[in-house]
């Protein structure tokens, strides 16, 4: 497939031998913000998206619903799913990873942007004003999750925003309501009753590269997620693939 | 100007109610500029759009055949997003990318929005733009010169599964031609046949509750089936086990266990898990007793059929078979032997199909919680009162008939027989003129080379469709339908787990001149009274609204037709299922023995194997077995050109196994000939561990040779160039994966 953001491969050799059982994935340790945030007395809310890979099946009404909710440049992405084949015929797996911006409670895109053109709103929603952006990348390259993209209609540094024009309208976001299966639960970190903090409460959840220490509001279910690394110190064939890099922008 | 609503604050708290409520309030303020999906595609600059403003229409989705309730948020004429209906029982909210991608294929700058005839050679792809009344004189003309030579016989007419479809078949009658050809015969043909035969009807599943989930290649999450897609998911929340039997790990084989079989072997499974069933006393004794027949010649027959044999053939493990067979008779009554969908796949698949119904009743899993079922009976919608007698016809041409295909659907028809009538000149007559109704033939049919030649022989074709598809574009005129978010179709409601009538209304106004198929045929019938004078005059056949086609479906329901158009379906009270009536015998099968038969009584009066006979696989040494199938974001060969769906697979490739990869010293991604007995395709390479050595999987739709379809035109390669024309025997469903390959390096 052309349209693979990494191929991760290893020698062919390696490949025939590989070791087929599906190893631990690089992802933290449990984030219970449900608890943390149960006894807080602040009401506000703070968005997060819980998705349960479980259920997912890779089909991209999210990523093509985000296209079309937000005007997303061809070749350009705010939602994507990535496909995450590991092992040796007949002992494969096949898993999907969604994927969108985290909406960091300690984003690094924020600190570093020289033009104070991205802030974390209120309700815990990190924003771009698009007049401010002075288009110079530093978030682009800053955000570990490579969520961000220069949008070449607006010029302006651009990601996911949860949808707030729908959120304003009290819809969910196009990727949540567009969901055959309900993988994406979306809410109120805050609200311990809602449905998010609840499942999160009683689920063993992981975010992506806790190492990085951006506190993501984005939580994941039965993740199986893969890098670089995994290929480097993992004898087995890992195959990622994103379906980025398709009809780019003509 | 509406504020810019990333500045703005949330209001705290999302409540319920919310999510569940659809704002559609209009906004006061200046009138925005509206978008264009055609600059946004291509990457201009366009604002924003606002749900603030617009209104939102409720409708049904057509990008494939689930039909699912969709809302359409449209701002100053200007279709902006789809989102799925959460009232709908079958979506419940949700729509897939197709659905999604709706807009892009109303905007699409590929489609086609005037009537256009061929002015250079067929596919040369030289067109000029002709007015409707052009273009109606123009077809009626040809029409009319073809029975005036033929016979109205001499016209073939082949239409797509869609609601307004009858219309096309209505038109085709009144003509006056036997001769036609549908989409079951590329699809699902054989395994109705096999059903039918066994039990009379082709059951729905209870996949929400059931324990054990055998699926042989069907592939619920990739090609999807509402509400089974979802319901599969829950089931398997609700901890049942799935079983999937693929030469290719589908995204369905990945949520479950997956058994790479051996291709064309799965009735070798089938017959020895039933051998298992009834050699340990495993099956449902009272069930078998009361409501099938034929037990002792089953269990005569099955006893050859043993695990260490099906071993041989299908590459499992006897010890996983005899486990199978322990575990699903341990979850029994709840086990879904799932009936799959698409079975085109083998020339045995009737045969085949028969054996899954035969499985299930060893089992007791049919009428219960958990297992399969026969719909509980939808709403019945009203018919149409044509008020016209038929048309008196001559027989087919091609011999599909009660004397070659006594259990088949013969107005299906079935192109593999009929093209080869047609190319040896052994028809009753002759057929020179083709009429198509959103079919892509020359996509769908294997050996496209062939279809190309059965197209060289007619003097006319016609297809009405919205884009320049492989085979639209070889024809003589295109007539431009309008898209079904443009206008209003029957209703329709669906078999199935859920009850309601549901309605596809225009949301926008038709882009350009397209217009609906009752207007084409409306249109065209005028031309052709003028001409000739038909039994039944065709203006007398179509003089009717669609609005009166709807009141008549309506009249027998509590419903009148402004309350659809308002709420876009109709969900009647009573809902779910009344299980138990077939097990406790108030419900006769519709079969001879109103039973289910193992051996099958129609069958054996028509002179087939009234017990499924194995054939033993016949395999060419050094050469891969094709298998087709889909991925999500595709229907058929509809939608590979569009725009958003391209840029998710811009092009297909051949799946390969590391092994074999390794063999012929291929990389992946590098590009490689694919060669069969009838075509050759270079296309690249996904060397994948998720296929077995002995296959190749390559997807449908690409390889387009219409440059019209400038998004897909060049890309990828088409796997009906490959496949050789073969069929079942006794459906005379197509068999795609009948064709052998050989892969070679470049």
């Amino acid at each position: 497939m052309t349209n693979n953001a990494t191929h991760l491969k290893h020698g062919r050799r390696d490949f025939l031998k590989g070791l087929g059982a599906a190893s631990a994935a690089v992802v933290g340790a449990t984030t219970l913000p449900g608890k943390a945030l149960a006894t807080a007395t602040d009401r506000k809310p703070r968005y997060g998206m819980l998705i349960d890979t479980r259920k997912c099946v890779g089909c991209h009404a999210c990523s093509v619903s985000c296209r079309s909710e937000n005007n997303v440049p061809m070749g350009k992405h705010r939602s994507w799913v990535e496909y995450i084949e590991k092992g040796t015929f007949p002992d494969v797996s096949l898993n999907f990873l969604p994927r969108l911006c985290n909406q960091c409670s300690e984003p690094q895109c924020v600190s570093v942007c020289p033009a104070n053109a991205t802030h974390i709103r209120d309700d815990g929603i990190v924003v771009i004003d698009p007049d401010t952006c002075i288009g110079c990348k530093y978030c682009i390259q800053a955000c570990p999750y490579d969520a961000r993209f220069l949008n070449p209609e607006t010029g302006a540094a651009d990601k996911c925003d949860f949808c707030v024009d729908r959120l304003a309208q009290g819809m969910e976001p196009a990727c949540v309501a567009s969901c055959f299966n309900k993988a994406r639960i979306f809410g109120d970190l805050n609200d311990p009753d809602s449905g998010i903090s609840r499942m999160i409460a009683s689920n063993a959840v992981s975010v992506l590269r806790p190492e990085m220490g951006t506190k993501p509001n984005v939580f994941y279910i039965g993740i199986d997620y893969a890098d670089e690394h995994d290929i480097r110190f993992q004898k087995q064939y890992i195959r990622v693939t994103t379906h980025r890099d398709g009809n780019a922008r003509r | 100007m509406k504020p810019d609503p990333r500045k703005q604050e949330t209001p705290t708290g999302l409540s319920r109610r919310g999510f569940l409520t659809l704002c559609a309030a209009t906004g006061a303020g200046a009138a925005m500029p509206w978008r264009s999906f055609k600059a946004a595609s291509r990457g201009l600059k366009v604002p924003a759009h606002s749900w603030s403003r617009g209104e939102v229409i409720p409708s049904t989705c057509n990008m494939c055949v689930n039909r699912c309730g969709i809302k359409c948020h449209v701002v100053d004429g200007v279709l902006e997003k789809i989102d799925g209906d959460i009232r709908n029982p079958k979506t419940a909210g949700g729509t897939c990318a197709k659905g999604q991608a709706g807009v892009m294929a109303l905007y699409d700058p590929d489609r086609i929005t005037h009537p256009m005839i061929r002015v250079g050679a067929r596919g040369e792809g030289k067109w000029r733009r002709a007015s409707w009344e052009e273009a109606f004189e123009y077809t009626a003309d040809k029409i009319d010169k073809i029975i005036g030579k033929y016979g109205p016989e001499g016209l073939l007419f082949s239409s797509c599964t869609d609601l307004t479809e009858v219309f096309f078949i209505k038109f085709g009658k009144y003509l006056g031609t036997p001769n036609f050809a549908r989409h079951a015969t590329l699809c699902l043909a054989s395994r109705n046949v096999g059903y039918f035969a066994t039990m009379g009807s082709v059951p729905d599943a209870d996949l929400v509750n059931a324990k054990y989930i055998l699926m042989f290649g069907a592939n619920r999450m990739e090609s999807f089936e509402l509400p089974h897609n979802r319901d599969l998911i829950a089931g398997l929340q609700n901890g049942a086990r799935l079983v999937v039997i693929d030469p290719r790990m589908t995204v369905t084989a990945s949520k479950g266990e997956w058994l790479p079989i051996r291709p064309r072997t799965d009735m070798a499974l089938t017959l020895a898990l039933m051998h298992v069933l009834i050699m340990e006393d495993l099956y449902d004794r009272d069930f078998v007793a009361s409501v099938t027949t034929g037990f002792e010649e089953l269990k005569a027959h099955v006893a050859r059929y043993t695990p260490e044999w099906a071993q041989q053939e299908t590459g499992i493990p006897a010890r996983t078979i005899i486990k199978m067979a322990r575990e699903m008779a341990a979850a029994a009554p709840a086990v879904v032997v799932y009936p799959g969908r698409r079975s085109s796949w083998y020339t045995n698949d009737a045969q085949f199909r028969r054996t899954l119904p035969m499985l299930m009743a060893l089992l007791g899993a049919f009428d219960t919680r958990g297992a399969s079922f026969f719909n509980a009976g939808k709403v019945k919608l009203g018919s149409f009162d044509w008020e016209l007698e038929p048309v008196e016809v001559a027989p087919r041409f091609d011999g599909f008939d009660e004397e070659n295909f006594p259990l088949a659907h013969h107005e299906d028809g079935g192109y593999i027989n009929l093209r080869d009538t047609i190319l040896n000149g052994t028809g009753k007559y002759p057929v020179k003129g083709w009429m198509l109704y959103k079919q892509n033939t020359l996509a769908s049919v294997a050996d496209s080379a062939k279809t190309l030649r059965m197209m060289e022989t007619m003097d006319f074709i016609c297809a009405i469709d919205i884009q320049p598809s492989q085979t639209a574009w070889m024809a003589d005129i295109i007539l431009p339908e309008t898209l079904y978010l443009e206008r209003l179709d029957p209703l329709w409601t669906p078999a199935g787990t859920t009850k309601y009538v549901g309605i596809r209304q225009p949301v926008v106004k038709p882009q350009g001149e397209a217009k609906t198929l009752l207007e084409i045929l409306q249109g065209l019938g005028a031309a052709l009274d003028k001409r000739r004078e038909f039994e039944t005059p065709l203006a007398d056949v179509f003089n009717f609204t669609m609005e009166d086609y709807i009141d008549a479906q309506l009249k027998k329901l509590p419903i009148d037709r402004a309350t659809l158009v308002k709420d876009g379906m109709w969900i009647p009270p009573g809902q779910g299922l009344k299980l138990g009536e077939y097990r406790n015998g108030n419900q006769k099968f519709k079969t001879p023995s109103g039973k289910i038969e193992f051996v099958s009584e129609r069958f054996r009066r028509n002179g087939y194997d009234p017990l499924p006979v194995y054939e033993p696989v016949v395999e060419e040494p050094g050469k891969q077995r094709l298998v087709t199938g889909r991925y999500a974001w595709f229907t058929h060969a509809s939608n590979q050109n569009n725009i958003w769906l391209n840029a998710i697979h811009p092009e297909n490739e051949v799946w390969i196994n590391p092994d074999l990869a390794e063999e012929k010293d291929i990389e992946d991604g590098e590009y490689v000939k694919v060669r069969s007995p009838v075509g050759e395709v270079r296309i690249k390479a996904y060397v994948t561990p998720r296929i077995r050595k002995d296959t190749v999987f390559i997807t449908h739709g690409f390889g387009t040779n219409s440059a019209g379809q400038t998004t897909l035109y060049g890309k990828g390669a088409a796997d009906q160039v490959l496949m050789e024309d073969r069929a079942d025997t006794i459906s005379n469903n197509q068999a795609l994966h009948e064709t052998f390959v050989e892969i070679v390096k470049l």
